[in-house]
């Protein structure tokens, strides 16, 4: 108790500090803190047996998933671009078919979804702050025009944050109620990526790069409203 | 009356860093949702920007913007391709793409634009929703009267079985508000609004201001 107390009395310092001080340039280091956005109704309601960071196949299955196969890798940071060791970095999104792996979405649609996809993987970060995925492009579901994929990180039990991540100009994105719940269009530079092809890959795999940002200073916004 | 006054104005100040440090969301985070938050005009996005102004020249370059996020939109903004990224360029690109997000009716695609096929490769016809999946009769943009507009339909993520539910209590309110209404008020009321998304045009060089993009609420 006394050590959250603590921590949020530091995170409170850290707040003043940062609110006092937003003289132009003075915060050169500074990232933008990745926006929060909802978690949805899919975050798995049992987590599947194999929870590592390869989507694309089931324990030793030798059927790999539907989709076309991402690495998906970046860092999880903070504000001042400090890597976050031992973060949590879980990953969930819908199969190729559109199914989550939910009992409410799958039982529904059971003869429909993927049974060779994960859809769901998690992943904890070295002092690098890296994290990396071998999963599917995401392709839109009923109701969600743009393609995500549900990112939540958290660090000792502590969530940190859960967003989505989109794909960069796809034209889902500016019909998804999500996507323009964020009003600002900064905020959506910093939950869209590019899902390019990889390197040196002959099976025609993407790459997709996308640091995670965890805010430790109050929106700056909200500094000025007071 | 004036110690009153600067601790009322230190409270006022520390209140919000209070509720933001001990929120357990971050609290770099905007609100979740931020359906209600007002969109932010061309003035914040700048700021938010300038921060990176290291040598405080009033333009940014990639090497003074560390995030590396924010390149793609710098590339973007950087019109005349320079690799100094003005305040006029910022501007002008942030009024460019609000005004594209205005135009687009919130959460109502065009018919058939709603769900691209082939879900990734070999995606089987069953990637496409059932016929209960769709949205309904309403497509249309968040009209008076409506319940549920399809974007917040979207953001609630309602399952199909939800959606035909609503569906159904919305061909009830319709039907009633029918009765009710006058044909002509009824025409009035499905005119669409002045200075909705699309309807307003800003002048040129108006300067920094609300962004075209202003999204009403539905």
């Amino acid at each position: 108790m006394s050590h959250s107390l603590q921590h949020n009395r530091r995170l409170f310092l850290g707040a003043l500090g940062a609110g006092l001080f937003t003289t132009r340039g003075a915060f050169a280091e500074q990232l933008l803190a990745s926006p929060a956005l909802t978690e949805g109704p899919f975050y798995p309601d049992q987590l599947p047996l194999d929870r590592d960071n390869d989507l694309i196949i089931i324990n030793d299955s030798l059927t790999p998933a539907v989709g076309e196969i991402t690495h998906l890798t970046g860092k999880i940071l903070d504000a001042s671009g400090k890597p976050l060791k031992d973060a949590l970095v879980e990953i969930w999104q819908c199969d190729a078919n559109a199914v989550y792996l939910h009992t409410a979405d799958s039982g529904p649609k059971k003869d429909q979804q993927d049974k060779n996809f994960q859809g769901y993987g998690a992943f904890t970060t070295g002092s690098t702050g890296e994290y990396r995925f071998r999963t599917i492009k995401p392709v839109p579901y009923p109701g969600r025009p743009s393609p995500h994929i549900h990112v939540k990180v958290s660090q000792k039990g502590r969530e940190l944050v859960t967003t989505q991540l989109f794909i960069r100009d796809h034209a889902g994105n500016l019909q998804d109620g999500v996507f323009l719940g964020l009003r600002d269009i900064l905020d959506r530079e910093l939950v869209v990526s590019d899902f390019e092809p990889m390197k040196n890959s002959k099976m025609g795999e993407l790459a997709c790069e996308w640091d995670v940002v965890i805010g430790r200073t109050p929106d700056e916004r909200e500094f000025e409203r007071s | 009356m004036r110690r009153v006054l600067a601790l009322s104005a230190a409270v006022a100040v520390c209140l919000p860093l209070l509720n933001s440090a001990l929120r357990a969301q971050p609290p770099g985070a905007p609100p979740q949702g931020g359906r209600g938050a007002a969109a932010p005009n061309a003035e914040s996005f700048l700021q938010r920007l300038m921060q990176y102004d290291a040598n405080g020249d009033g333009s940014l370059t990639l090497d003074e913007v560390k995030d590396r996020r924010l390149h793609a939109l710098l590339n973007r903004a950087d019109a005349n391709e320079d690799g100094v990224v003005t305040k006029a360029e910022l501007t002008a690109l942030h009024q460019k793409e609000s005004a594209a997000i205005g135009r687009q009716p919130a959460g109502f695609p065009p018919p058939g634009a709603q769900q691209p096929p082939g879900a990734g490769r070999g995606g089987p016809p069953g990637a496409q929703p059932g016929p209960g999946a769709g949205p309904g009769p309403q497509r249309r943009g968040g009209r008076a009267g409506q319940i549920l507009p399809e974007f917040v339909q979207d953001e609630l993520e309602l399952s199909p079985e939800q959606r035909e539910q609503v569906a159904e209590l919305q061909k009830e309110v319709d039907a009633q508000l029918e009765k009710i209404l006058t044909p002509e008020q009824r025409a009035l009321l499905n005119q669409p609004r002045p200075g909705g998304p699309g309807g307003r045009q800003r002048p040129p060089g108006a300067g920094p201001g609300r962004p075209n993009g202003e999204i009403r609420e539905n």
